[in-house]
């Protein structure tokens, strides 16, 4: 049979010439619309079968004219129908390909755009504390008063989202062992040092606690941990040595202020309101209470002036030297000033405030 | 407009770069990294870049985060979006590193004495060069515009290999959906204005939240003033989760 | 000094994603072997090469079935083509898998065409299915087996590169993780390749030893000792290179073979060092060495080069084995291993392993039933060429 495979390999080559214009065709394509990720396979394919195409063209071609010499020509007209068939399927399956791409796919970038909306399609289940205090407005303005202010409600009371739209059917726990305050105060040595933390044998020991079955909340309110519910009479700060009862004597005082209505950070003027008022009206009213009162766990009233009121602390401030202009705080040369006030030198340990106690203020047992 | 024009020349590049067989040279492509520092201009054309930070010596150990986390997001038992570990150096330069086997009982004392301990959050890193998207062979892994790398679930064929590939551990095959799952940064929270529960969580404030884009977020004002590192380099992966005083010890 | 990161605990590939490069490793190297004779003219492989071809394609067609059992959603498995990310090794798998699974097709169209239109002119279904598989078309002409001819050498010249291709990207897929010390190095994508080569010859010559002992066959002995050399040639090359890989990277010492070395000398001390390298390397290098380079009698030659094969087989999966899971248990956490053995029973056990492995040999034998894959040798009986 004498056939030529030459109309063969030229639709070969005109086949290639297509599938490389396509490339071309891609590359226009996506660069207009923007999306170009989509019609990659496309791209792909049509690139791998520009190549296999022209081979396969250029290699029949070449075969023919080796074998024309010999004059055995081989008859490729069989291979039609199976290339045929794999072209329909080939076609087919890139029609199905391009058909099964997902709509929002390479909107912002090789992935499902709809994927980010569906992403957040999730129910909130942790809701902060402004939810809470929507209904519990007291023990919210009480937690934000004090150290556990940084803890969200659900971290002891689990997320319970759900609680505020359906208070009735959807319960919050409210965990009374000592487990759950033991997962942030018990003694880890990976623990920073500066976090409250206990072993609870040697916390026990300390506090004078006979029964060990004793539960933390039963002294902590967890609300107010540092206002602790018990008469505890070591306390770390000056507003803490003063137990519940200094303040509110009479239950049933309804004058003094309930827990909640505390304030966050104590002033001094909330327990020394004449003080401070009265101090304001004084030449050092700039000056803070705790630049002169410094208060430590050894003794809560000691300050600076009050324990020693040492002239060393004033001519800190007031001590005459060049190096000081005329909006500093008058100064004065010590000792000659002791003299100049016309003083007994044998009183040389006088002090600042034995003279010039106004310009402080008045005595705090006013309050 | 031209950004847009931009863009898809560049995935047309991309598209070049795939041609059959040269895998390869789609890696080589890269250039400037995108998103390599806090407040990169690759995430300001779509607003927000959310960004991510732990601040190693806050961390109490509680595992309040990783609890809030399994319960927010349906974390499968076992598996974790999110941890906490715990170092322990002893006097001989031994490490050892331990997480909690229940987490609902968090850490327990250990016995022996270390000179140095302290516990290390762990995360998604939200990547701005993603390996596990890098590796995903279906687009099923991707990164937001504003930066948070996230699993298309409806995409996911569940082949494991961003398991394999990411570096921090941090995903996982779900053993229900038997789809990759991973940090989401609580999407659903931040896309509505919320913190991630994990930093609502933490007590002491050892987790941080914000955008990388706002000048005036707190995280970014951190990162410009602290100093930070991040986990792992050299694997050239350019996280947007952010470790203040972290140890050499941490891998 | 144990830790594991938590979501390591589990390993995330199985036995399903070893068995899938070990398939891949038996088409590849059958592959080859055929295309030695069809394009290299190695002649005296011509007894084994219908048989080669037929076997690259069979193992060709069970190869993604570890993979679909081990995909969370088999069901979206065309997701790889429908949204392919070129960025991903793992994206390659389905384009070059097709292409290659067409061009193996292509090729035994071609290059049996002669057998298919003989046994389409009998009777009874075997004639049913050839009639269907040459399309119909029971005339065959000096000039179109010559075409043929032309046309399946084009192919098996294709086809080497890319049965490099599939196989060497399933290395490259492992290389290139620059999260695992264990795979990450540019030496995983040449060691596939010659292991792959290495395991089909084996696979080749194991089966054809089988078939020709259980036959009673006279052994085309140019054909078998020819193997054996190239399978000499190709398992040197490839311990050799799994071995400078893990000496390069123990004598650079760096901070990733402190941990490397921990996992050689406990989890994978006896998979790794005694099984991979010191019984099943070492014992095949002596068999075929002696094999080749010494005059035995046929029967013992023949013995050792089949034992050979065998263990060569195994050396293979282990090494498969050590990679795929070894690397797994190694934690993220460079600081400890976890666990791994497959169940008996589960959906990736070792049950499901076997009859995945074991369903391409049955394929082979019904393939048998309708084309003889030995036509050179002489036939037992009419109509049944072997019991393979």
């Amino acid at each position: 049979m004498k056939t030529s495979g030459k109309p063969f390999a030229i639709v070969l080559l005109v086949g290639g010439i297509i599938c490389a214009s396509g490339i071309g065709f891609f590359i226009w394509r996506d660069s207009r619309s923007g999306t170009g990720p989509e019609n990659l396979t496309l791209f792909l394919i049509s690139g791998l079968a520009a190549v296999v195409f022209s081979a396969a063209g250029a290699h029949i071609l070449l075969g023919f004219r080796k074998t024309d010499r010999k004059d055995f020509k081989p008859d490729y007209r069989h291979a039609f129908p199976p290339l045929g068939l794999i072209g329909i399927v080939l076609l087919a399956a890139l029609i199905a390909r391009d058909l099964s791409v997902p709509e929002t796919f390479g909107q912002y970038g090789r992935y499902r755009g709809a994927a980010i909306g569906e992403a957040t399609q999730f129910e909130i289940r942790h809701r902060e504390m402004t939810v809470c205090r929507d209904c519990h407005d007291e023990i919210v303005r009480m937690v934000q008063k004090d150290l556990h202010t940084y803890l969200e409600c659900f971290v002891c009371h689990g997320p319970a989202g759900g609680h505020a739209d359906d208070p009735e059917s959807v319960v919050p726990p409210v965990p009374r062992s000592n487990d759950i305050c033991l997962l942030c105060h018990m003694l880890l040595a990976a623990r920073p040092g500066h976090f409250p933390q206990i072993e609870l044998d040697e916390h026990f020991r300390s506090a004078g606690v006979k029964d060990r079955n004793i539960r933390c909340i039963q002294c902590h309110s967890p609300h107010e941990p540092l206002f602790m519910d018990r008469d505890i009479r070591e306390a770390r700060m000056h507003p803490m040595i003063h137990r519940c009862r200094d303040c509110h004597i009479d239950m049933t005082d309804e004058t003094r202020p309930k827990p909640s209505d505390h304030p966050v950070i104590f002033e001094c003027s909330y327990c020394h309101a004449g003080t401070v008022r009265d101090f304001y009206g004084r030449p050092h009213a700039q000056v803070k209470c705790t630049t002169c009162h410094l208060f430590t766990r050894i003794n809560e009233f000691s300050g600076r002036i009050i324990r020693d009121a040492d002239p060393r602390f004033c001519l800190l401030c007031h001590r005459d030297a060049d190096y000081r202009g005329p909006e500093s705080p008058p100064g004065i040369d010590w000792p000659e000033h002791l003299a100049d006030a016309g003083a007994d030198p044998k009183e040389m340990n006088l002090k600042c405030i034995d003279c010039h106690s106004d310009a402080l203020h008045g005595d705090l047992s006013d309050e | 407009m031209s950004d847009q024009r931009l863009l898809s020349r560049r995935n047309v590049l991309k598209g070049l770069a795939a041609a059959p067989g040269i895998i390869l040279l789609s890696t080589l492509k890269t250039g400037p990294v995108s998103g390599a520092g806090p407040g990169d201009a690759a995430g300001k054309i779509k607003g927000h870049l959310w960004g991510y930070a732990v601040d190693t010596r806050k961390c109490i150990g509680c595992y309040a985060c990783v609890r809030a986390c399994s319960a927010e997001n349906d974390v499968p038992a076992g598996f974790f979006r999110t941890w906490v570990e715990r170092y322990r150096v002893q006097a001989d330069g031994t490490v050892s590193v331990d997480i909690p086997s229940d987490p609902d009982e968090g850490f327990q004392p250990v016995e022996g004495d270390a000179v140095k301990a302290f516990f290390v959050p762990k995360i998604c890193n939200h990547c701005a060069k993603s390996v596990c998207n890098q590796v995903c062979p279906v687009g099923a892994a991707y990164t937001a515009p504003d930066g948070v790398v996230l699993v298309d679930d409806a995409h996911c064929i569940g082949c494991g290999y961003c398991v394999q590939a990411c570096p921090y551990g941090t995903r996982f095959i779900h053993p229900v959906t038997h789809h990759a799952s991973k940090c989401t940064l609580c999407y659903h929270r931040i896309t509505r204005g919320l913190q991630p529960a994990c930093v609502m969580a933490c007590p002491t404030g050892a987790r941080m939240f914000g955008d990388l884009n706002d000048p005036d977020d707190r995280l970014s004002i951190i990162l410009q003033q602290r100093r930070y590192r991040v986990l792992r380099p050299e694997m050239g992966t350019h996280p947007r989760c952010y470790y203040l005083g972290l140890d050499a010890e941490v891998i | 000094m144990n830790f594991v990161l938590p979501n390591e605990v589990n390993v995330t590939w199985t036995v399903m994603i070893v068995l899938y490069p070990y398939i891949t490793g038996l088409v590849a190297g059958a592959f080859i072997m055929s295309s030695l004779y069809h394009v290299f003219g190695r002649l005296e492989l011509k007894s084994i090469s219908r048989f080669s071809l037929v076997s690259a394609f069979v193992f060709l067609l069970f190869a993604p079935l570890p993979l679909l059992i081990h995909l969370g959603e088999p069901l979206r498995s065309f997701n790889i083509m429908i949204t392919p990310n070129f960025n991903s090794a793992m994206a390659g798998f389905g384009f070059i898998y097709s292409a290659y699974l067409l061009l193996v097709i292509l090729e035994i169209w071609f290059s049996l065409r002669g057998e298919f239109i003989r046994c389409a002119r009998g009777i009874g279904w075997k004639a049913g299915l050839c009639r269907i598989v040459v399309m119909f078309n029971l005339e065959e002409t000096d000039a179109e087996r010559r075409a043929d001819g032309k046309i399946t050498r084009f192919l098996a010249g294709m086809g080497i590169p890319l049965a490099c291709l599939l196989h060497g990207y399933v290395g490259f897929l492992f290389g290139s993780l620059k999260a695992n010390p264990w795979w990450s190095t540019p030496l995983m994508f040449v060691i596939f390749i010659f292991s792959a080569i290495v395991s089909g010859i084996a696979v080749l010559i194991f089966l054809y030893l089988i078939v020709a002992w259980i036959n009673r066959w006279e052994i085309d002995r140019a054909c078998v000792n020819s193997m054996a050399r190239y399978l000499w040639g190709f398992m040197m090359v490839a311990v050799s290179l799994e071995l400078l890989e893990i000496l390069s990277i123990a004598y650079k010492q760096t901070e990733e073979w402190e941990i490397l070395a921990r996992l050689i000398e406990t989890k994978l001390f006896l998979s790794y060092i005694v099984l991979q390298f010191l019984i099943f390397s070492l014992i095949p290098f002596l068999f075929l060495g002696i094999a080749v380079l010494f005059r035995l009698k046929t029967r013992i030659a023949d013995g050792l080069i089949w034992l050979a094969s065998s263990m060569l087989l195994i050396q293979v999966l282990l090494m498969r084995w050590n990679v795929v899971i070894g690397g797994q248990l190694l934690s993220k956490s460079m600081r400890g291993f976890t666990s791994y053995f497959p169940g008996l029973l589960e959906r990736e056990g070792l049950v499901v392993a076997v009859v995945i492995f074991t369903l391409p040999f049955g394929i082979l034998y019904l393939f048998n039933r309708i084309i003889p894959l030995f036509p050179s040798h002489p036939k037992l009986s009419e109509g049944d060429s072997s019991n393979s």
